[in-house]
């Protein structure tokens, strides 16, 4: 479980995160949506225990986000995170010998999936097939707790249809929590449980997804373009 | 168990530039020291000792954690358990142990030199210790020159190839200098590098006060650059 209770985060003078509340049970899928600068990142980087944060509580199956945390928690950052002059392979045995949780088999399934090779080195890789490894390396892990930032953003449509091809097939295979952040809704809103829309640091819109669809009369992916975009009114 | 990790990644994807700082601060140290005869130069010179060690140490662990942070390396490590605090100390252990490997390299080559150089007399059929001697000569310089151009490229990619070019010139113009001065003693390579390297044969082994300094240096390195990370951390 993820429990988040009024946290606040300041960039200098600039409000990142203010105020915002959820939880999360077990085994749910979040989806964490907004335009860039709503503070999506901050608060993923936040509960992944990477960053730290003015005001509030934020608990992940209980703990205080951190180095213990991460023994159990999965995160792919958004930004490209890998080394250059490694190769997949150098990558995989570095995060192999950290967790316990590593699941090899998983990690051949998604080798193929994903289309990569352990020989191949970064530096010759496109954004697309860097994304790829990040999602390689974060779903390889049998974690309780995946946080993905952005998977979709910025990499071409194949790659965005086997990466979320791998998603649905790890976390329909067995019970995990997930926060997943993304503008890119279409494309992963049948996956998510709950939704939560951001705004400026604030949380302007959340509910179940079924809810969400249900009141509204529309999909998650029209009422994230009336909400952004063409009707501000509707919350 | 998690230092040790990091450190082994340190070293084998760490680029050499740590090393040549370490390397040149030592050259440079044992040098003066040898040209220093009276006490008090010694006291004052194993003060700056201390400080240029903590400086190389602290500068070159500095240049490679900010590295991290500017190509978001970072990221990837902080998705494994670790804290900053680790990843700053495992750092400075490599920088530590490969300019501790490379300053004994450059201590055993001269010293090596120098031995045979010594018993040239001794040797029979000294034809083969002069052959020695000449590799030696000329092998030294082409691997310092090979660590420089390691160097450039990490610092200036683009323009690499032009300055390591410009660099041998102006080293080949030095040695026709050298040569020039030592004509009257002899223009064999033998005595252009007995003018090199004879203070540092005396002086490059590391002393033990040597050791306790980059001991204690490696010690202010980590307290320092945890201080930064606190103070300057914007994860």
């Amino acid at each position: 479980m993820i429990e988040v209770k009024n946290l606040v985060k300041n960039y200098g003078a600039t409000r990142a995160l203010d105020g915002v509340s959820f939880r999360l049970e077990t085994g749910r899928i979040l989806g964490l949506v907004g335009p860039n600068g709503s503070g999506k990142s901050t608060l993923l980087k936040i509960i992944a225990g990477i960053s730290s944060y003015r005001d509030g509580v934020v608990r992940v199956m209980g703990e205080k986000p951190g180095k213990s945390t991460r023994y159990f928690t999965s995160y792919i950052p958004e930004i490209d995170a890998l080394y250059r002059d490694m190769t997949i392979g150098d990558h995989v045995n570095f995060v192999k010998g950290f967790v316990s949780d590593w699941d090899s088999s998983r990690e051949k399934e998604l080798y193929e999936l994903l289309e990569l090779h352990p020989d191949q080195k970064i530096k010759s890789l496109s954004k697309g097939f860097r994304k790829r490894v990040q999602i390689l390396l974060g779903l390889s892990r049998k974690a309780k707790v995946f946080l993905l930032d952005e998977p979709l953003s910025g990499i071409d449509p194949l790659s965005r249809s086997l990466i979320l091809d791998a998603l649905l097939k790890i976390f329909s295979s067995y019970e995990s929590t997930v926060i997943f952040s993304t503008h890119i809704v279409k494309e992963a809103e049948n996956m998510f449980d709950e939704v939560i829309f951001l705004k400026k640091g604030i949380v302007i819109l959340e509910g179940s997804a079924d809810e969400l669809r249900k009141k509204f009369g529309k999909s998650i992916e029209d009422i994230f373009r009336e909400v952004y975009h063409e009707h501000p009114q509707v919350i | 168990m998690n230092i040790l990790r990091l450190f082994k990644k340190e070293l084998e994807f760490h680029k050499l530039q740590a090393g040549i700082l370490t390397l040149v601060v030592f050259l440079i140290l044992s040098y003066l020291r040898g040209k220093i005869s009276s006490p008090g130069g010694f006291l004052a010179l194993s003060s700056i000792s201390f400080v240029v060690l903590f400086v190389a140490i602290f500068i070159t662990t500095y240049t490679t954690t900010k590295r991290e942070f500017d190509q978001g390396t970072i990221y990837f490590l902080l998705q494994m358990p670790v804290t900053l605090e680790e990843i700053l100390v495992s750092k400075i252990l490599a920088v530590m142990f490969e300019g501790a490997i490379i300053a004994l390299l450059g201590s055993l080559i001269s010293y090596g030199y120098f031995i045979s150089y010594e018993k040239i007399p001794a040797i029979p059929g000294d034809l083969v210790a002069k052959v020695i001697l000449v590799i030696v000569a000329i092998s030294f310089p082409v691997v310092t020159m090979f660590y420089f151009s390691f160097a450039v490229r990490i610092v200036a990619r683009r323009f690499s190839g032009l300055i390591t070019f410009a660099s041998v010139i102006t080293v080949l113009y030095i040695d026709k200098f050298l040569m020039t001065i030592l004509a009257p003693f002899g223009d064999t390579p033998i005595l252009i590098a007995r003018y090199f390297y004879h203070h540092i044969y005396i002086n490059v082994q590391v002393s033990l006060q040597d050791f306790l300094f980059y001991l204690l240096s490696g010690l202010l390195s980590v307290i320092a650059g945890i201080l930064v990370i606190k103070k300057f951390n914007t994860l």
